[in-house]
């Protein structure tokens, strides 16, 4: 196995159990000027970097002769001050359970369903 | 004439060539049986991968929702863990040998864990970690097998 993509691995991991910790807080933003971008973009920083997690898809033709189909992709960045991708992490399917974490998070699930249940 | 050519043959020459040619043929059948072995290998595991390793990503993807709240969910954890397993060893079987052990481990690891009674949620993220870098492995190794076909 690669061992770099094990360190990605590893360091998305630890953001998500940061995250699933409360100990890195996200915030949503509904608004983007990128098509692509499905449902809220998310934010956070960690240290002196400025994360920045999106859903996006597009129509894809994956082989020459075959039709376009949906594709969708989770992508988690380096953003500068201005919102401009300054790095992206490489495609691993653990962005996209950092997303759902996310999600979980932002939305207030786990408040939710303890305040719920305590009653 | 006869007498000459049964002499080479039993002659010390012809009996090392004789025993060169044994060992060069058995090193071929060696080398055909590997080849013939991987051969099957392959196939076994292009037919098979595609789905096991769309199973073990979904695993991987409720391991990960569980973790938000891992006490909420501790018996739907139980069952993930055990279908994970499952799963795991299966692929395990049909991988690539250069890469079972990874694999074993992690089936390995999932089985030490289902027979606690308790486990803590650090414990479980390390499968779950474990189990998403075997993900990336699969997944690098289906990208080889296109180019090999």
């Amino acid at each position: 196995m690669p061992a770099k993509t094990d360190q990605w691995v590893d360091a998305v991991a630890k953001l998500t159990e940061l995250t699933q910790d409360g100990k890195l807080e996200w915030n949503a933003q509904s608004f983007t000027d990128n098509e692509s971008v499905i449902g809220p973009t998310y934010h956070a920083t960690y240290g002196d970097k400025r994360l920045r997690l999106q859903k996006r898809g597009a129509m894809v033709k994956k082989k020459a002769w075959a039709e376009e189909e949906w594709t969708e992709q989770y992508v988690l960045e380096f953003v500068d001050g201005n919102d401009k991708t300054l790095w992206a992490f490489p495609q691993i399917d653990a962005i996209q359970h950092l997303y759902g974490a996310v999600q979980y998070q932002t939305a207030g699930v786990k408040d939710f369903l303890d305040d719920l249940l305590k009653q | 004439m006869i007498s000459t050519i049964w002499s080479w043959i039993t002659g010390p020459t012809f009996t090392g060539i004789a025993a060169l040619a044994s060992v060069a043929s058995l090193l071929l059948t060696i080398w055909v049986a590997l080849g013939v072995y991987r051969l099957k290998a392959s196939y076994l595991f292009s037919a098979r991968a595609p789905q096991l390793a769309k199973q073990l990503r979904n695993h991987a993807a409720n391991l990960a929702e569980y973790l938000n709240d891992f006490k909420a969910f501790e018996d739907k954890i139980r069952e993930e863990l055990a279908a994970t397993e499952v799963t795991a060893l299966s692929l395990a079987r049909k991988i690539d040998w250069r890469r079972r052990r990874t694999v074993k481990q992690l089936g390995k690891a999932i089985k030490r864990m289902g027979k606690k009674q308790q486990f803590s949620e650090a414990e479980l993220r390390e499968v779950y970690v474990q189990l998403v870098k075997v993900n990336e492995h699969v997944k690098d190794l289906q990208a080889d097998l296109k180019w090999e076909r």
